[in-house]
C-alpha cells in the first residue's frame, strides 16, 4: 500500500451537555469530497463494529478519499452513561448525540452519511429527519413491518421444505418440548431497550427524507425473517410514500445480521463505498 | 516497542468531564500501533500496583468490552491505575485480522507492560486476563518479575483447547479460518495452537470461573503437583454469563460480568490497602 494512502486515525472526544461520547475517526489521507461517514453503534456492540466490520469500513472508506467516524453512543462501549437530567426521550437523546458529533466534525464538511446496522440504522434514520445535514443514508437490517407479502413468501418458503413440517410432527407426535430460548444477553442495567416508533410516524419521516433528497440504501438479511421475506417488502409496507427512487432496497436471504461471512462483509463494504462515492 | 495510540480517562465519576487526550494512530510506522486506554486515579491515595488487561479475541473479545471497562472503572475509584489495550489486528488497533499472531500478541502485551509500568509510576502490575489472553498472558509474561499475580478469567490455558474451539465451527477459506466472523490465518492458528506456558513460572495465579473439562483438570493436577501456586475461584454466575463464548445465539451481545467485577474489585482494593 501507499504509504500516503493510509489513514490517520485518532481518538475524538464529543463533548455535550449531560454526556460525552468517545469515537475513533479516521481521516482520510487525500479526501475526495467534504462528505463523512458516522458510524453509530449496532446494538450493544462497541464501536468496532460487529465482527470488526465498522473499523474495516470506515478504513477503506478513508483510504477512498472518505473520513469516518466510529461512535460509542452513551451508555455503550468507552462511553459513559449521561448525568444530565433532562427529561430528553432515548430517541431525543440519540439526535443529540449525532447532532452532536456533527458539530464536532465540522472542519471535515457538512454533509454526512449514516451507515449503522440494526439499532445504528434506524438511529441514523431518526436523527437525519431533524438534521439536514444528513444527505444519505444506508443501513442493514432497518424497520420492518410484516405486511401480507411477508407472510406470503414466508410461508411459501416453508411449504417447500421439510424442516418446518419434522419440527411440527415432533412437536405434535413425538412431543419434544422445545428448549426454552436461552437468555444470552445480558443487558447490563436493563438500560437498552429498542422500540420502533410508530409506522405512521416513520413513513411521515421517509416523506420528510424524500423533500430533502436524502438518498437511502438499506440491506435486509435473511436472519431478519422475522420481519421482512420479500425483495419488494420496503415499498409494499410503505405503499403511501412515493420514494422517487431515491431509494434503494436489496434483500440478502444468505447473509446473517451481525455479517458473519467475510461475504456478507465483503458486499457491504462494496455497496458502503459505491453508496458514498455517490455523493462525490 | 510498539507504539500506543491512547485515550486517557482521567475521571471516574461520569458527570465530570474525561480529560481529553487525543493521540494518533502513527501512519509512518509499518508495524502499525495498538489502541489503548489508561485509566489514572485521582485521588490521594494510589496503589503500588496498577492492573493490566489482556484481552480475548473475536466474539469474546466484543463480548467482554463493556464488563472490562466497568471493572477498570471499579479500580480506578480505588486508586489503582490499569490499562486496557486491543493487539494489533483487533478492536481499534492497527492492520487486518492477519496482523494477529502470537508474535505480535505477546510483543503487545510487552509494550502494554512497559507502558503501564511507566505511566503509573508503580513496579508491579497484576495482569487480569479473559480466555484466549489468558494463555497469551501466561506464556507471554511467565518469567517477567514485574508481574505480581495472574488473575484470569474463564481462561484457555493450551493452544490445544484454543484450535479446538476454532476449528470445530470454523470456515477456512483463502488460507485463513473464519470463525464466528472473524478471520485467523490458519499458519498463525498452528502457532497459538503450539503455545505453552514455561515450566519455570512462579507466579500465583487466580483461576476466576474456569471451565474445567478433563483436560483442564490434569492441566490443574499437573502444575499443583509441581508447586504451582495456583487458587480457583467458583463465581456464582448468572446464567448470562454462564452461556458458551463463542455461542452463535448472542453474538453481538456483550456480558457484563456483574460478579466476577465485584469480587475482583473488593481483592485488588483489599490488596491495595496492605
Amino acid at each position: 500500500m501507499n504509504q500516503r494512502l493510509i489513514p490517520l486515525e485518532q481518538v475524538l472526544k464529543v463533548q455535550g451537555e449531560g454526556f460525552a461520547l468517545n469515537g475513533i475517526l479516521t481521516i482520510a489521507p487525500n479526501p475526495t469530497t467534504r462528505v463523512t461517514v458516522i458510524i453509530p453503534n449496532s446494538g450493544l456492540v462497541h464501536r468496532v463494529g460487529t465482527c470488526r466490520s465498522a473499523v474495516r469500513f470506515a478504513r477503506r472508506l478513508a483510504i477512498s478519499g472518505i473520513t469516518c467516524l466510529r461512535l460509542d453512543l452513551s451508555n455503550l462501549g468507552d462511553s459513559p452513561s449521561r448525568w444530565d437530567t433532562s427529561h430528553l426521550s432515548e430517541q431525543q437523546r440519540t439526535i443529540q448525540e449525532l447532532q452532536a458529533a456533527m458539530d464536532a466534525l465540522q472542519e471535515h464538511g457538512q454533509r454526512f452519511i449514516i451507515y449503522g446496522l440494526c439499532s445504528g440504522s434506524q438511529n441514523g434514520f431518526k436523527v437525519a429527519v431533524d438534521d439536514q445535514r444528513v444527505v444519505g443514508l444506508m443501513g442493514v437490517d432497518h424497520f420492518g413491518f410484516r405486511n401480507n407479502g411477508y407472510y406470503w413468501h414466508l410461508y411459501r418458503q416453508k411449504l417447500l421444505t421439510w424442516r418446518p413440517w419434522w419440527n411440527l410432527f415432533k412437536r405434535l407426535v413425538l412431543r419434544q418440548q422445545t428448549a426454552p430460548a436461552d437468555e444470552a444477553v445480558d443487558l447490563g442495567n436493563g438500560e437498552f431497550e429498542w422500540q420502533y416508533p410508530a409506522k405512521e410516524q416513520i413513513e411521515s419521516g421517509y416523506r420528510v427524507l424524500v423533500d430533502r433528497g436524502v438518498k437511502l440504501l438499506y440491506i435486509y438479511t435473511g436472519d431478519w425473517i422475522g420481519e421482512y421475506s420479500y425483495e419488494r417488502q420496503f415499498f409494499d409496507m410503505h405503499s403511501t410514500v412515493d420514494f422517487q427512487g431515491l431509494a434503494d432496497i436489496r434483500f440478502q436471504p444468505k447473509m446473517s445480521h451481525i455479517l458473519t461471512e467475510p461475504s456478507s462483509q465483503d458486499y457491504v463494504e462494496t455497496a458502503l463505498l459505491e453508496f458514498a462515492h455517490c455523493f462525490v | 516497542m510498539i507504539p500506543l495510540y491512547l485515550s486517557s480517562v482521567g475521571q471516574v465519576n461520569d458527570a465530570v468531564q474525561a480529560r481529553t487526550e487525543v493521540s494518533s494512530l502513527p501512519d509512518e510506522n509499518s508495524q502499525g500501533a495498538c489502541y489503548a486506554v489508561l485509566h489514572e486515579p485521582q485521588g490521594q491515595f494510589l496503589a503500588d500496583f496498577a492492573v493490566l488487561f489482556v484481552n480475548a479475541w473475536g466474539q469474546e473479545y466484543v463480548r467482554s468490552h463493556r464488563g472490562m471497562r466497568t471493572l477498570a472503572l471499579n479500580l480506578q475509584r480505588q486508586g489503582i491505575a490499569s490499562l486496557r489495550f486491543d493487539y494489533r489486528g483487533t478492536g481499534d488497533s492497527s492492520g487486518s485480522a492477519e496482523a494477529f499472531t502470537v508474535e505480535s500478541a505477546q510483543q503487545d502485551i510487552h509494550t502494554a507492560l512497559g507502558y503501564l509500568t511507566e505511566a503509573s509510576g508503580v513496579s508491579e502490575v497484576i495482569v487480569f486476563s479473559l480466555r484466549l489472553g489468558s494463555l497469551l498472558a501466561l506464556s507471554t509474561l511467565a518469567d517477567d518479575h514485574r508481574v505480581r499475580r495472574f488473575l484470569c478469567w474463564d481462561p484457555l490455558l493450551t493452544g490445544t483447547q484454543f484450535i479446538q474451539q476454532v476449528q470445530a465451527k470454523a470456515i477456512l477459506l483463502n488460507q485463513a479460518y473464519w470463525y464466528n466472523g472473524y478471520a485467523i490465518d490458519s499458519a498463525a492458528l498452528q502457532a497459538f495452537a503450539a503455545l505453552t506456558i514455561s515450566p519455570t513460572l512462579h507466579t500465583p495465579i487466580d483461576l476466576y470461573a474456569l471451565a474445567a473439562d478433563d483436560a483442564v483438570t490434569n492441566w490443574l493436577t499437573t502444575r499443583t503437583q509441581a508447586s504451582w501456586s495456583i487458587r480457583q475461584f467458583l463465581v456464582p454466575t448468572s446464567r448470562s454469563e454462564q452461556a458458551e463464548w463463542g455461542s452463535a445465539d448472542a453474538l453481538g451481545s456483550f456480558i457484563n460480568p456483574h460478579e466476577i467485577v465485584r469480587l475482583v474489585t473488593e481483592q485488588l482494593s483489599q490488596e491495595s490497602t496492605l
